[in-house]
């Protein structure tokens, strides 16, 4: 941006504007605008698809400010699991919308599922003195059934020359979910006790402390501390858990397996702790990351992130070639079972219960490969593959004929991101 | 959760004491800017034969992102005062040369450039940020020091020069040879 | 609010900023760096998150399949897919 044009352009807008009145200060110079445009592709083995186009705007304005704006669009279809455990036997369940679904002996109970998201994020970003900065932002997601508003600020302080950076953060979102066929009562007859509540709420709040240290001329590393606190409506209203009996066979109620809608609990705390670097190879980069997660429901996660920026010399300028190994590993929440015993769950009356797979003990890896071409005249184009495997602990360990099925299945996912940026 | 954020806080602590970088300290206002000579794009430039000028000093670097967006202002200084006593040196603290000279191949220039890889000038002039634009009086004291390049400040900083500008020249020129 | 585990976060806590200390005080590991000496560190590949519209995508993803989400910084928008 060249100062000329700049100041040519305030003294021009000055002028337009004192001819036209107040309507010409929208006439805006473009100068600078980044668009990024990025889809991803995501299919779940078996299960759901993903479609996610996202746009995002950059720009810059006078003073260091930045604003941005991001809008996605996911189209999700496909199965999801409705928390019922597999088993030997056929089984049929029936949707909230009244449609009856069957799942074969041996697979993972699912009911297929469509919608859509709309996901709007606003980003500002502007310097409070040389060394003092604020970002705000405001996100909004709609989904059909789905509601989340939230906001977010943080500060930046950077000290000892810019050698260390002092940033604290906030952010509050509340979301509102409204199932189909209203709210259920936690751990009542599986989607056969409508509380006569049509929508649930949910309030998540998080704070942040971190700093960013340059180590050396190579090195960035950067250590953050989390608290979250969520309370609100937390469950599943369309997942439900199996009752087994001592053969490991869904108890049968009028030809029904027996199931219990999932309850978790109305309020979670978490806790994080991250180590981020980046270390400046001579010509590539590595990132690698670590993160401790744990949450009083029980979850404990370890996540670990590396990431290599390999730049080849190629007298190709923007030619990049990135793979990245992710793994994670967490310990099962305490609500969490693939199913109960019927005798069990009358005699304890557990006060929460879910078969959601994502509160199991679990591995997931994931593998990327993301190539970025050379920089061309009208922008850059990127293009990344990635595999994910998820694998999970049998706990509680499995009854009777449940040895012979595979209660929680792997989750496989193939994903592939498009990337395409310019700058005006 | 109490002892984890007490743990913490004894970890920023720990980090804000181990940082503090060690550094020398700056060259004072009003006193002799710190004299060099330093390859130049063809010749050898030195601050000394600028004497009885006004000097505008300006560490650049190809990596700092303002430091580009200064490169016009800095060539439209350099056009309008340099009949009227003014140096704009720019002053390149590029490890390699290949990349300053990459960088003038995009932004054009015709003030006098000189070349610090080892950045001995930029720390005897205890660079407080990148860029820093120090302004040197026509007796070579150092009166100014700028840092960062922001449009707004432009103005101001065009009318400190000017006053350097129109103060007198040393009455007696400064002897080459005592 | 309570954790049942405390102890698992503090075994971890305690030898990371250990580590942290020891890195720091050692000499060759820390030195601070003038601000004419970051070249590499000013390469857009040396950023927490170098294209923050893919990481976007990415935390959509693990949050969506994994428990644990957040750490890096606040915000992000969230859904109803956990």
């Amino acid at each position: 941006m060249q100062l000329n044009t700049l100041k040519g352009a305030a003294l021009l807008g000055a002028a337009v504007a004192r001819l036209l009145g107040p309507q010409a200060a929208l006439a805006v110079d473009l100068t600078g605008l980044e668009v990024e445009q990025a889809t991803l592709i995501y299919q779940e083995q078996g299960r759901i698809g993903v479609v996610e186009p996202v746009l995002q705007l950059r720009m810059p304005l006078a003073g260091e400010k930045k604003l941005g704006l991001r809008y996605g669009f996911d189209a999700m279809s496909g199965a999801s699991p409705n928390g019922a455990t597999p088993t030997v036997t056929h089984q049929t369940f029936t949707s909230p919308s009244g449609q009856r679904y069957s799942t074969a002996s041996g697979d993972l109970p699912v009911r297929s599922f469509r919608d859509q998201r709309h996901a709007l994020a606003l980003d500002w970003e502007q310097p409070l003195t040389r060394t003092l900065g604020l970002n705000a932002g405001l996100n909004a997601s709609f989904e059909t059934d789905y509601r989340s508003l939230g906001v977010s600020l943080s500060l930046r302080q950077d000290l000892n020359q810019r050698l260390g950076t002092l940033t604290v953060g906030a952010s509050v979102s509340e979301d509102q979910l409204k199932p189909k066929g209203g709210l259920q009562e936690g751990l009542g007859s599986y989607q056969d006790s409508p509380t006569g509540v049509s929508s649930g709420a949910k309030h998540i709040q998080d704070a942040l402390v971190g700093w960013t240290q340059i180590m050396n001329r190579r090195w960035l590393s950067q250590v953050n501390v989390g608290l979250g606190w969520d309370a609100g409506f937390m469950s599943d209203p369309y997942k439900g858990v199996t009752l087994v009996d001592s053969q490991g066979q869904p108890v049968m109620v009028a030809s029904r397996s027996r199931m219990v809608n999932e309850r978790r609990p109305a309020t979670r705390a978490r806790r994080t702790l991250y180590w981020g670097n980046a270390v400046h190879l001579g010509r590539d980069v590595l990132h690698a990351d670590y993160r401790l997660y744990q949450d009083d429901g029980g979850v404990k996660a370890h996540t670990v992130d590396l990431q290599y920026w390999w730049k080849p010399q190629s007298g190709m300028p923007g030619l990049r070639l990135r793979p990245q190994l992710r793994f994670s590993r967490q310990s099962k929440a305490d609500c969490y079972a693939h199913s109960m015993l019927a005798t069990t769950f009358d005699a304890t009356q557990p006060a929460y219960l879910s078969s959601d797979s994502r509160l199991a003990a679990n591995s997931s890896w994931t593998f990327s490969l993301r190539l970025d071409l050379p920089e061309a005249e009208w922008g850059h184009l990127w293009v990344k593959p990635t595999y994910m495997l998820q694998r999970f602990d049998l706990d509680p360990a499995p009854v009777g004929v449940q040895g012979d099925i595979d209660l929680v299945p792997d989750l496989k996912v193939w994903m592939l991101t498009l990337g395409i940026g310019t700058r005006l | 959760m109490t002892s984890l954020l007490r743990r913490a806080g004894l970890a920023l602590a720990l980090l804000v004491g181990l940082s503090s970088g060690s550094r020398a300290a700056a060259p004072a206002l009003n006193e002799a800017a710190p004299l060099f000579t330093l390859p130049g794009k063809s010749a050898p430039v030195a601050l000394q034969a600028l004497r009885g000028r006004v000097v505008l000093l300006d560490f650049w670097a190809s990596w700092c992102v303002p430091c580009a967006q200064s490169f016009p202002w800095l060539e439209g200084l350099h056009q309008r005062w340099q009949g009227d006593g003014l140096t704009v040196l720019g002053v390149n603290v590029d490890k390699q040369r290949k990349r300053a000279d990459a960088f003038l191949a995009l932004h054009a220039t015709t003030f006098p450039v000189a070349f610090d890889p080892e950045g001995k000038v930029a720390a005897a002039y205890a660079l407080p940020g990148m860029p820093t634009t120090c302004l040197i009086d026509r007796q070579g004291r150092l009166r100014r020091v700028h840092t960062g390049f922001r449009a707004e400040e432009v103005l101001e900083v065009e009318a400190f020069i000017k006053s350097l500008l129109d103060e007198a020249p040393p009455a007696v020129p400064t002897p080459e040879h005592p | 609010m309570s954790f049942q585990s405390k102890s698992a976060a503090r075994r971890l806590l305690l030898p990371l900023l250990a580590l942290w200390a020891a890195l720091l005080s050692t000499g060759c590991l820390y030195a601070p760096v003038q601000p004419w000496e970051r070249d590499l560190l000013a390469e857009p590949e040396m950023l927490p998150a170098p294209d923050p519209l893919e990481t976007s995508l990415d935390e959509h993803v693990y949050f969506s399949k994994e428990t644990a989400h957040g750490g890096a910084g606040v915000g992000g928008g969230g859904c109803g897919c956990n």
